[in-house]
This record gives structure tokens, C-alpha cells and sequence, in this order.
């Protein structure tokens, strides 16, 4: 108790320098859920400008052409949900709307493929359940899932040689039942070289791309959904042209799904109304502003109160410094 | 009760039980309860039991086991393959690498990681090249202008092909300035990683600090990619708890389905 008394009170100064780790996590956690419900609530949907890179991912997404095939590369897990599971949500929907054939594998993690496949159950229901009803994406026919590759480099090293030796041991069963091998399936059965792909799209919070990009990067257009905290280290990756599109996590997820919303018009515009054919059309009418938008004002929500903090702490700093003198 | 995954009941109790556990994780955010505790060891047992079998039935049931036995159609049209049983070979070969656990059996795990560090040496010289070529290449940029008539790159809106490709082929003096800080910083960013000899001259010393605040710059925008890397990581978290399962899950729930 003595003690007590004895420490010297603490100035304003250190006092805003000194808020307790638990009051900062509390604050976030409010603000957060606060904002989350008023978000969910009210709809509010805060505006976003698309990056070049974001835009150039979803042009060429946006132009494969019906009944093409496609590479999904995931290591979304429900730990990433945030970040990558907005990412998967759109490209999945966009994919489906567009009719575009997809081939789904991971060499993460084996969980992968499960959280991705419970991702296209639950687009699927929104199919569905859509008004007017649109017909569902189906396994064997529009997607095949090749599973866990538990070494991707080597794995990738040979789908650039041979994509049928890769692949070939991989069986699926088909609409009625019998297990054949994945070539046969309507998704493969055209791809011979993996130059046949149309696009490769990983979607993942690690860092695949010195692995993808120096093995299939020359032979077919990679776009990578990465987390936050990789995208400055992928943007070297796009600059240099071995990436032809990026998405940065979670704000890369509100911009697709803000493109899908507006299409970019002939000039290069978002939401433009220039004449001519579309640079990439939007989905008028439809489920466009998803999981990711649903997130975004929590988002800027979360981000002010970090300002506000580190401008608390550096008043703090100055105000203790001008006791000081 | 039938537990299926279309069933609304089924769905709540996975629900829940997901909900409890996110809220119990992040009690270790105020300190390390024994709920965290155990939760954490659920986890690892969960996440190691679920690849253990995953790696089965998605890896090695197709790449091996389905080649070593081969298969005869139970039907007309389903795969059939003849088996090869040199595939049985791999196996002692994988179970080599478990003697690493041995002192006196030890040296018989150099055999399988020879092999893989074998495979992954001959990959990456071609992919060394594959990955850093473009990028070596991509820094060498042009820096003085093509064309003076203008500072910055004019609109290409309603020109015809040929006028954006002319666009495309110059260089404006915007484009080469950026071009010049581009390669401002990357000399002095590789002259702060010069550690064969001292600098002596001034201009060196000042080049090689400028790059050392590069670098901080670079590090400082990774440090706040990763700040909204872990907020859109815990808003997810809490769409889950607040939306998901309290707003959605639950009412649906008492209302019956």
C-alpha cells in the first residue's frame, strides 16, 4: 500500500503512451463487431478505387472464353477466410457465371481442397436459390478437384513438360458413378499442354509465386489472389510481367467484387460508358458485392482506430518530451 | 434426429461449436487460460488426424497405391489399369527416411534426402533464371524521354490502334523520371549490400545510407500490409460470431429451419 503511494502519479504524457494492451484490444474488438453490425444492418457499402493490378486481373479473367479451362491453386483455409475466402468466393462466382471450366488442387495444405469444395456448395445454393434459378456448377462436368500435391514444385515442374504425365494418375468419378481418369473428363479432356489453360490463378496467404512463376510462369498467364502482408513482395512479380494481374487480400477482394459490380467500358473506365465492346463487361442484376464488401467498412473502421492510436501515442511522446524541457 | 450436412440443426451445432472455439482462442489476447490451452492442443490433434487421412485418400491412394495395384472395371466405361508393382519399391525408400530416429540406423535417411535434394538442385537453375531473369530485365529502364512535346502520357481514349501503339512506344518525361527514382533506388539499395569493401568517399557513404532508408520504407508499407492482413483476418472472426451464427444461424434455428 505504501508503496503504492510512493510511485510518482504519471503524467499525461505517459499516460497516453501507456494504455494497456487489453483496453486496445477490447476498443478493437467493439469497434469492429459494432461496425460489422451496423454494416450488416444498414448495407453500407463503402466505394473503392480498383488498382491497375486488380484491373488487369479481372480483364483477363473476365474474357475466358465459355467452356475454357482454368487453373484454381488454392491454400485458403477457414484461418484465411478473411483474406483469401473473399478472393475464392468472387473468382468462383465469376468463373460459374462465365461458364469457364476450372481444375481445383492444392499443395498447401489437404484442407484446401475441403474448404474449397464447401465454398462452391454454398455458391451453388446461391445458384439455386437465385431469381431466376441458374443451373448448378457440377463436379466431373464443369470442375474437377485433382486433391493435395505434396511436393507442388515437382508437380509443376512436370505439368510444364507434360501435363497429361502430371496429372494422369488422377481419378474422378463421373456423373454416373464410375471412376475415370481426369483426362477423360469434359474439363481436361481438351488440355494437352499447359499451355491449353487459360489462366492460373493461385489463391493463397503463402508465398507461392518463386515456385509458380518459375515453372509455368512463361507458358500461362498467372494472376495471384494473395494475402496483404505478400503483396509487396508479389508487386515485383507484376511489374516485371510475370504476374499479369494481383490482388492485395482483403482490399483486392472489394475491388474485384467492385469490378464485377461496374465492368471497366472501352476507355479503361470503372463503371465507364464509353462506346464500343467493354474492356471487361460487368454482371448487371446479380449477387456482386459479396463477403468482401460485407467486410470492408469494418475494415476502414479497424484502420481509422489504428491512426488514431499512433496519433494518441505520438501526442503523448510530444507532450512528455515538452515536460521534460 | 438425422445428421446430415442439409440439416438446419446440424448446421447450428457446427455452428456453435465454431463459435465457442473462436471466442475461446482469443482468450489467450488477455492471458494463457487453460481454454486456450486446450483448444490449441484440439487443434493440432484435429488438423494432424485430418491431413494424416487426407494425404491418403487425395495423394497417395491415386499416385501410388492405385498404380501399384492397378484396377479392373466393376462397369463398362470406368477406368481399368493394369497394376505395376515396382511401385512397392517406394516404400521401403520413404521408410528409410523414419531412420533418422535411430542412432545406429541413422545414415539410411541420407538415401531419401539425397534423392530429394537431388531433384531440387536440378530444378532450380533453369527456375533461378525463370524467376529472377524477368525482374533483372524489367530494371533496366529507359530514362531520357522520346518525346518533349509533352510532360505526361496523353489519354488513348477514342484513338485508333495504331495512335496507342505510337503512345505506348514513347517515353514521356513523367515516365522517365519515374523510371529515373526506380533506378536511383535500386543502385543504392544494392550498393547498402556491398559488404567486400569500405566506402571511402562521401558519395558512396551517402548512397549506401539512402539505401538503408529505402529499405525502411520498403519494410515500414510490409509492416502495415501486414496490420490489414491480421484485421480482415479477426473481422472475419467476428462476421463469424456476430453475423454468421448470432444474427443468422441462431434465428433460423428457432424458427425451425
Amino acid at each position: 500500500m505504501d508503496d503504492q503511494m510512493d510511485k510518482p502519479k504519471k503524467s499525461l504524457g505517459e499516460k497516453l503512451q501507456s494504455v494497456s494492451r487489453n483496453a486496445l484490444y477490447l476498443t478493437l474488438f467493439g469497434v469492429v463487431s459494432i461496425s460489422l453490425v451496423l454494416s450488416h444492418w444498414m448495407g453500407i457499402q463503402v466505394p473503392s478505387q480498383p488498382q491497375d493490378c486488380t484491373k488487369d486481373a479481372y480483364k483477363i479473367l473476365r474474357n475466358i472464353p465459355e467452356g475454357q479451362t482454368m487453373v484454381i491453386d488454392t491454400g485458403t483455409t477457414n484461418a484465411s477466410r478473411g483474406e483469401s475466402g473473399c478472393q475464392m468466393e468472387a473468382t468462383l462466382r465469376m468463373m460459374m457465371r462465365e461458364k469457364v471450366k476450372f481444375v481445383l488442387y492444392t499443395w498447401v495444405e489437404p484442407q484446401c481442397v475441403e474448404v474449397a469444395k464447401s465454398m462452391i456448395a454454398k455458391i451453388n445454393v446461391e445458384r439455386r436459390t437465385a431469381k431466376p434459378p441458374q443451373p448448378e456448377y457440377r463436379e466431373w462436368d464443369d470442375y474437377v478437384i485433382l486433391g493435395f500435391f505434396p511436393d507442388g514444385g515437382t508437380m509443376l515442374q512436370t505439368v510444364a513438360s507434360n501435363i497429361r504425365e502430371a496429372w494422369g494418375a488422377k481419378k474422378e468419378k463421373d456423373t454416373a458413378g464410375n471412376e475415370r481418369g481426369v483426362f477423360e473428363s469434359p474439363v481436361l479432356q481438351n488440355v494437352r499442354r499447359v499451355e491449353d489453360l487459360k489462366a492460373y490463378v493461385p489463391i493463397s496467404p503463402t508465398n507461392l509465386m518463386p515456385t509458380i512463376v518459375s515453372r509455368v510462369g512463361r507458358k500461362v498467364p498467372v494472376i495471384s489472389m494473395c494475402a496483404g502482408v505478400m503483396f509487396p513482395e508479389q508487386y515485383n512479380y507484376y511489374k516485371s510481367g510475370q504476374l499479369k494481374g494481383l490482388l492485395n487480400g482483403l482490399l483486392g477482394a472489394v475491388e474485384l467484387e467492385s469490378l464485377m459490380d461496374k465492368g471497366i467500358d472501352a476507355d479503361g473506365v470503372v463503371g465507364g460508358k464509353a462506346a464500343g465492346a467493354p474492356l471487361a463487361a460487368s454482371f448487371p442484376g446479380q449477387k456482386n458485392m459479396a463477403r468482401a464488401s460485407d467486410y470492408y467498412f469494418a475494415f476502414c473502421c479497424a484502420m481509422a482506430l489504428l491512426l488514431v492510436t499512433i496519433l494518441v501515442g505520438n501526442v503523448g511522446m510530444m507532450l512528455e518530451r515538452r515536460g521534460a524541457r | 434426429m438425422a445428421l446430415s450436412l442439409d440439416n438446419a440443426n446440424y448446421q447450428f451445432i457446427k455452428m456453435t461449436a465454431g463459435a465457442i472455439v473462436t471466442l475461446g482462442i482469443y482468450t489467450v489476447l488477455y492471458k494463457e487460460t487453460k481454454i486456450y490451452r486446450f483448444l490449441e492442443h484440439m487443434f493440432l490433434g484435429l488438423a494432424a488426424g485430418l491431413s494424416l487421412t487426407l494425404l491418403w485418400t487425395q495423394t497417395l491412394h491415386d499416385l501410388w497405391w492405385g498404380r501399384m495395384v492397378g484396377k479392373t472395371a466393376d462397369k463398362p466405361g470406368e477406368w481399368s489399369q493394369n497394376g505395376a508393382w515396382a511401385w512397392v519399391l517406394l516404400l521401403p525408400l520413404a521408410g528409410m527416411a523414419y531412420t533418422i530416429f535411430s542412432r545406429k540406423h541413422n545414415w539410411m535417411s541420407r538415401v531419401p534426402i539425397g534423392i530429394l535434394i537431388g531433384i531440387t538442385a536440378g530444378q532450380a537453375i533453369q527456375n533461378w533464371f525463370n524467376q529472377y531473369g524477368p525482374q533483372v530485365e524489367n530494371s533496366i529502364k529507359p530514362v531520357i524521354p522520346t518525346d518533349w512535346s509533352r510532360m505526361t502520357v496523353p489519354s488513348k481514349s477514342g484513338l485508333t490502334p495504331e495512335a496507342i501503339a505510337t503512345i505506348d512506344n514513347n517515353l514521356y518525361l513523367s515516365q522517365a523520371i519515374n523510371n529515373l527514382i526506380f533506378l536511383a533506388t535500386l543502385l543504392c539499395v544494392l550498393s547498402y549490400f556491398i559488404f567486400c569493401t569500405d566506402f571511402k568517399t562521401k558519395f558512396m557513404t551517402r548512397m549506401s545510407s539512402t539505401g538503408r532508408l529505402v529499405l525502411m520504407v520498403g519494410f515500414g508499407a510490409i509492416f502495415g500490409t501486414t496490420i490489414m492482413t491480421r484485421f480482415g483476418l479477426l473481422i472475419d472472426r467476428m462476421y463469424f460470431v456476430w453475423i454468421e451464427w448470432l444474427m443468422e444461424s441462431l434465428p433460423r434455428m428457432v424458427r425451425g429451419g
